[in-house]
């Protein structure tokens, strides 16, 4: 399904509350056919709160047809024959819509041609500005890849895209694939988890374990459980985005995996979990300070126990006594 | 298993997918309450079916939640509209003719749905040529996706695109 989008450009007369019904209609008729995902369904009307005022829009008017059938049909009148003239130009669009995103803009073939260029931030963030106006903050111990408007990143990063109409942004992390032409988010990488939160607009989420893609809006974050294919959209709080472009980590309610992938960034070691605490979450703010203290801050707070070995420190259940 | 129990299969349907329907409906109606009222209400309707689903039993209690959605929808929009009315009238009316009340916000509430059927027809009406024709054909003839798509000589996405056109101007047309 991740590539129904790439390829088809955003119609320019298109505008947002338009673009959201023909998602919404493109998921009413949907229920007709055996193949209909429900769960996708269900996180598309949460991702916006348009998604349902729209869907309930489009309910409505079809149940009110559906209802009065007898008398529509009294009162149109029947259409005569005629063929359609800009039938191919929907068809194209129709990928995109049945995949029910807002964004759908592609890379043309010379940005793809580019050579990729590096820029990785050791001990300190690291600020990038590209030449489209495009500003990626580099978390500590993290790099980008950059071809063109493609980009891979290795750790964790915030993007501020201004909106242009003619190009889409789309980043890899840790599997999946972030598409966005214009907004703030950030993402998180972990071994095992992968987070995206967004400040402003909205991206879509794809990866070829998704069935389909997935949009997240502004306020909302996804966890990506990569071992469990799955990802849940829960709200994330904007005032907290990037905290840590303050000096801070602020977690609410995340895997241990994603934060001790973020604390091992800023110490300059591997951070490992025991697998007994696989299932654990953390909700707080640590501050980061100069990165040396934040595992034992971690430790104190939910009561584990640390094992340091070189540059490695590892978190495990803390013994009774 | 009692007398009321709904027929072969469907009580166990339901407790089956209870959790995911709850969910399901939370992210559908935004309210969780109104969720659990839903499921409720789900419960009653199977409770009076006469025959279960045919073929994909977790489907089918889909399509029911989003039924059972759209009706509670459409009574809180009539009930709105009764309320309206009657705020108009109760000024004049004095305790014993209530029944006579009621039947005129009945009365009232088919009147705005007549009203609104009008305003529907007139927008379908002025719909694009392939839209129309589109919409004519699949919503209100009742054909399939597939038999309109024949009778129009375009694909079956190129209907639901006409669709989608038809609805996106419906839907600015009945919010006026």
């Amino acid at each position: 399904v991740a590539s129904n989008y790439a390829g088809f450009r955003q119609a320019g007369r298109t505008n947002v509350t338009d673009a959201i019904t023909e998602q919404a209609v493109a998921w009413h008729l949907a229920q007709q056919r055996a193949d209909m995902d429900w769960e996708a369904f269900a996180l598309w009307l949460d991702a916006d709160p348009r998604h349902r005022e729209a869907y309930d829009a489009v309910a409505r008017i079809d149940d009110l047809v559906e209802r009065n059938r007898e008398t529509l049909a009294r009162l149109v009148p029947d259409a005569p024959a005629a063929p359609t003239q800009r039938r191919l130009w929907w068809t194209a669009l129709g990928g995109a819509v049945a995949a029910g995103l807002v964004l759908f803009l592609t890379l043309t073939p010379r940005e793809v041609a580019a050579p990729a260029q590096h820029f990785a931030a050791q001990h300190s963030i690291r600020t990038l500005r590209l030449g489209d106006g495009t500003r990626i903050d580099l978390a500590p111990a993290s790099s980008v890849d950059i071809k063109g408007q493609e980009i891979t990143l290795a750790g964790a990063a915030a993007f501020d895209v201004p909106h242009r109409p003619d190009r889409t942004l789309l980043v890899h992390a840790g599997g999946i694939d972030v598409r966005d032409i214009g907004t703030r988010f950030e993402i998180s990488g972990a071994q095992t988890t992968v987070l995206v939160a967004v400040a402003e607009g909205q991206v879509a989420l794809a990866s070829p374990n998704f069935a389909q893609p997935v949009p997240l809006s502004a306020g909302k974050r996804a966890l990506v459980d990569r071992a469990a294919q799955s990802v849940a959209i829960l709200p994330a709080d904007v005032r907290e985005f990037a905290s840590w472009r303050r000096g801070r980590l602020s977690y609410d309610d995340a895997p241990l995996s994603l934060v001790a992938a973020d604390i091992g960034r800023y110490a300059d070691a591997t951070v490992t979990i025991d697998p007994a605490l696989a299932g654990r979450r953390f909700t707080g703010v640590l501050t980061i300070g100069d990165g040396s203290r934040l595992a034992d801050n971690l430790a104190q707070i939910m009561g584990l126990d640390i094992r340091r070995e070189a540059d490695r420190i590892r978190l495990v259940a803390r013994r009774d006594r | 298993m009692t007398a009321d129990d709904p027929p072969s299969g469907l009580a166990a349907l339901y407790f089956q997918y209870r959790g995911e329907l709850l969910r399901f409906l939370t992210a559908r109606t935004g309210d969780r309450l109104e969720a659990e009222d839903v499921l409720q209400d789900m419960w009653l309707r199977l409770e009076r079916a006469t025959d279960g689903p045919i073929g994909n039993g977790r489907a089918y209690l889909y399509r029911m939640a989003q039924n059972v959605v759209i009706n509670r929808l459409r009574e809180r929009q009539r009930r709105a509209a009764r309320d309206d009315a009657w705020h108009d009238e109760a000024y004049g009316t004095v305790g014993g003719v209530e029944d006579a009340a009621d039947q005129r916000r009945d009365a009232e509430a088919q009147l705005i749905e007549r009203e609104q059927v009008a305003q529907l027809a007139s927008a379908i009406a002025n719909l694009p040529e392939g839209a129309r024709r589109a919409f004519r054909l699949h919503k209100i003839d009742g054909l399939s996706q597939s038999e309109t798509a024949e009778r129009l000589g375009i694909s079956i996405s190129g209907v639901e695109k006409h669709i989608a056109v038809a609805m996106k101007h419906l839907r600015k047309a009945m919010k006026d």
